[in-house]
């Protein structure tokens, strides 16, 4: 366990052996991660849930483009297993797509934000001074708006195609990855093992690459972990108040919203509790690991 | 007869992998009115003895058998209600980082003043009072005044001069300082050590004296009466490690490898180093971090 | 403590210059600019120019922004046309209502959230804490619509205990006088944020329950009663002041998403009635109100902070 000796620095003077190995930071990560079974059973359930959103259709197949009046709200039988919606899609097929949209754009909503975030925080921090302090006003203007009134008026100027969702949502997203990667760096860009860098002369690209990224990407990764299931509920809440994407494509939101208006004429169960369940479940398991790869980043961090 | 006798304190601290013998086989007295110091190097279980007699033990942390008898009263077989009557009353304790040690959001006099009413029947206006007399006491300059201030307003040594005087609100018969002197510059920490010393003398008390610096001890030249010192972890052959200074006392060894007290002045601090070896032995308990013992 | 006020307004009206001015740079991308919008799909370019250069709309944006400033700073909010009265007007409606159910909302998860949450620290790890800690658990990772409905679902369909909607009357005073109909939109607004109290409050506790203060507080001869309420309890209470400043904007943005499921007639569903309707002058002047009501929070928290923590002060 060699690390272990390195990380205190004034064994090594400068400390720099910090420009961690990273196959060995992984590998610790990994065990640390590892002893969580919460963990674990999420990462299992997470792919329980991609097999059945983007593989289940090819099993359990259903007409998801036209729809069928006939079928209106018909109760769970053999032939429709959570039975239909007031369009006459059969709900199991519909939680299914509206799956693939909820996970896609909830992932694809995260990168973006936090490759952007990521960028913009870096380059803040690590400029500082004026630079650092306009880009940091623009974040806290960012962060000041009420995200989900502009959201709404957002959904409302662009036509909700799938990628446009993205964006908006990314557009949210970001200030505070921004924000968070900025602290980062900020602190980062102190350390003794940077500033080493300078002195054996290395360019400051260098140190940004060298040790600020591999020391950043672990909050970097938490922080996208989060992001998605963020992604994934605000998708949600969109889709529920009916300004996410045009039908007949769905999400598991906008299942919900119909199941607000028929709730009042009889119990039409198989229309509130699969997608506001598929949706607690997904957040819980991807909370679950984002909060063990925070503990596993987090010892290596604490080395220190 | 002494003020305080433990006799062959054990303190175990019950951790998820094991069990760590945090304190193996103490035994130690101090007179009324003397200093005792207590000499080790870091976790070697002079801090764990000390918390010990108050009863002060961090989570996991219990007293398995031994004796702590306190004007005769054995302390291990007090009550937490009695027990919480005795902390602060009859025996003050003071810490290390006064800064951490003291309430960020109460102001001095009202920590000091709260030290009162917690053990004697009296208006909240006298124990403000008896705040500044003692702050007054521990030569706290312009006390009435500063009374009212925050902890981070004041200066290192004037903290712990603070923390002092909350201990000694209560006239303790009893001070016991854990590494009183190790967050202060080396300036302030003769002027600290001093102050304890007189109050020592003024208020007819003991002093147990907890510390890895033998400067610390060494340097209690001049004193009027003599105390010793106890030397944890060491091996009895091992065991001698003078001081240099005034310190007088047996060379009384209760069990090898566990304590020892600290000799006459004589022989060299280097002695010290080779008792490292002595003290890892394996399968003493479980040894989650080295040093402790 | 003066200067950091004046470093921190002088921040605020950065903030709010930039959110101005975003704010009206998006409404100016509603398909076919706002005036389209009023007129309907089928408007021709002739009435769309006429009307735009009736309402100002071709001027370049910085002399728009401009008026529009000068205006928000006389009173003047707007003006629906879809509702036919003015945004401030409208505000006054639906404002009350909106805090009568944040308020009560907030007390009512506070109740819950701070003592439990103390209670949590200090017996953690122990069955009660496991299960309070899965309650929260719940209440963290529930969308609130959702629990709205099942809410709905279980105490208005099955069992008839509460109606499904939230009391619709105009007067505040009404509505009060309709508990009943109040209980369903509170309880659903006040299980989040109690999560949100009750985990603040028992990691806060937690990180003071192990500072050395602690210690010699009961060095002292403090009970462990007098250590929790009278030195830890304080200074964890910080935590959940910010955190009270920085919700202050949920009193005007509105818990949008309760009242839609509620049909609640606060300013959440005015804003969403709004959005639907494209009703930009009521969206913007919310938008503007909303985010002057969050930089005022902000503020609001770091004075609480400055005020509880002496260390901030001196």
């Amino acid at each position: 366990m060699t690390d272990v000796t390195i990380l205190s620095g004034d064994a090594t003077g400068i400390g720099l052996g910090e420009a961690a190995k990273p196959r060995g930071m992984a590998r610790r990560a990994w065990e640390v991660f590892a002893e969580n079974k919460l963990a674990l059973g999420s990462i299992g359930f997470v792919i329980f849930m991609l097999l059945f959103c983007f593989v289940g259709p090819y099993i359990y197949n259903t007409n998801q483009t036209s729809t069928d009046l006939s079928l209106y709200l018909c109760h769970p039988s053999g032939a429709h297993l959570l039975g239909c919606d007031d369009l006459g899609y059969d709900e199991l097929g519909r939680l299914m797509v509206g799956g693939q949209t909820s996970i896609e754009v909830g992932i694809a909503a995260a990168v973006v934000s936090v490759l952007f975030g990521t960028l913009y925080g870096a380059i803040s921090g690590f400029a500082g001074g004026i630079v650092d302090a306009v880009m940091m006003r623009v974040v806290d203007a960012g962060l000041s708006l009420p995200s989900l009134m502009v959201l709404i008026i957002a959904s409302v100027i662009f036509h909700p195609t799938k990628t446009v969702i993205i964006f908006v949502i990314a557009f949210f997203y970001w200030f505070g990855v921004a924000r968070l990667v900025r602290g980062e760096t900020l602190s980062l860009r102190t350390r003794e093992y940077v500033q080493a860098v300078r002195v054996i002369g290395g360019r400051p690209l260098r140190s940004v690459v060298r040790h600020i990224v591999p020391n950043a990407i672990g909050t970097i990764i938490v922080q996208g972990t989060f992001a998605v299931a963020d992604s994934i509920l605000i998708l949600a809440v969109l889709g529920f108040l009916t300004l996410g994407v045009a039908p007949p494509a769905t999400d598991w939101g906008s299942m919900l919203s119909g199941g607000l208006t028929y709730i009042q004429g009889g119990n039409y169960w198989w229309l509130i509790y699969p997608p506001g369940v598929a949706i607690i479940l997904t957040c819980i398991s991807i909370n679950f690991i984002g909060d063990a790869l925070r503990d596993a980043f987090e010892t290596r961090l604490q080395r220190r | 007869m002494p003020l305080l006798q433990i006799e062959d304190l054990r303190t175990h601290i019950q951790l998820k992998h094991g069990v760590v013998r945090a304190v193996d086989g103490v035994t130690l007295h101090v007179e009324q009115g003397e200093t005792l110091g207590v000499v080790g190097e870091s976790g070697c279980g002079k801090t764990m003895t000390a918390l010990s007699i108050m009863n002060l033990l961090p989570g996991g942390g219990h007293i398995v058998s031994g004796s702590i008898l306190l004007g005769g009263r054995d302390l291990t077989k007090l009550d937490a209600e009695a027990m919480r009557k005795v902390r602060g009353d009859e025996v003050g304790m003071i810490f290390q980082d006064p800064l951490s040690s003291l309430n960020p959001t109460h102001t001095v006099g009202d920590q000091i003043a709260e030290a009162v009413l917690l053990h004697r029947d009296v208006t909240k206006q006298e124990a403000w009072e008896r705040a500044i007399e003692v702050l007054d006491l521990v030569g706290l300059p312009r006390a009435r005044e500063r009374a009212g201030e925050f902890p981070h307003q004041f200066s290192g040594g004037m903290r712990q001069r603070v923390m002092i005087a909350m201990a000694l609100a209560c006239e303790p018969k009893l001070l016991i300082a854990d590494e009183p002197t190790t967050a202060l510059d080396v300036t302030i920490q003769k002027q600290i050590l001093e102050l304890i010393d007189s109050l020592r003398l003024r208020l007819g008390m003991s002093v147990i004296l907890v510390t890895h610096d033998l400067g610390v001890i060494a340097g209690r030249a001049d004193q009027e009466r003599a105390g010793h010192g106890l030397l944890l972890g060491t091996d009895r052959e091992e065991a001698g490690v003078g001081v240099r200074g005034r310190l007088a006392g047996q060379h009384r060894v209760l069990r090898p490898a566990t304590v020892g007290d600290v000799p006459a002045a004589g022989r060299e601090p280097a002695a010290l180093r080779r008792v490292d070896q002595v003290r890892r032995r394996a399968g003493d308990g479980v040894q989650p971090v080295p040093g402790l013992r | 403590m003066i200067g950091f006020l004046i470093r921190r307004i002088g921040q605020a009206i950065i903030v709010l210059f930039l959110v101005t001015v975003f704010t009206l740079a998006l409404v100016h991308l509603f398909p076919g600019g706002p005036v389209r919008a009023l007129l309907g799909e089928r408007a021709t370019p002739f009435e769309i120019n006429y009307f735009n250069h009736l309402y100002g709309f071709d001027q370049p944006f910085y002399v728009q922004y401009i008026k529009w400033v000068d205006q928000l700073l006389h009173g003047n909010l707007g003006f629906s046309y879809h509702l036919n009265q003015s945004v401030a007007s409208l505000i006054g409606q639906a404002l009350p209502k909106t805090i009568v159910l944040v308020l009560l909302g907030t007390i009512v998860s506070l109740i819950f959230g701070i003592p439990l949450g103390v209670y949590q620290a200090v017996h953690r790890n122990t069955v009660g804490d496991y299960v309070l800690t899965g309650v929260s658990f719940l209440g963290y990772a529930t969308p609130t619509f959702f629990l709205g409905i099942v809410l709905v679902s279980w105490f208005s369909v099955d069992v008839h205990l509460f109606p499904p909607f939230a009391p619709q009357s105009s007067s505040v005073i009404s509505i009060l006088g309709q508990p009943r109909a109040l209980v369903l939109p509170v309880v659903t607004y006040a299980f989040l944020l109690y999560a949100l109290w009750s985990r603040y409050m028992r990691s806060s506790v937690l990180d003071n329950l192990v500072q050395d203060y602690v210690r010699t507080a009961r060095a002292k001869g403090a009970s462990e009663r007098r250590v929790i309420w009278g030195h830890v309890f304080r200074n964890s209470l910080v935590s959940i002041v910010t955190l009270l400043g920085l919700s202050l904007p949920t009193l005007v943005a509105g818990a949008i998403l309760i009242e839609v499921v509620f049909n609640y007639p606060g300013m959440g569903l005015a804003f969403y009635q709004a959005a639907l309707n494209v009703d930009y002058e009521v969206l913007l002047g919310f938008t503007v109100l909303a985010t002057v009501a969050t930089i005022l929070g902000n503020l609001l928290a770091d004075v609480g902070y400055a005020l509880l923590d002496p260390r901030v002060r001196y």
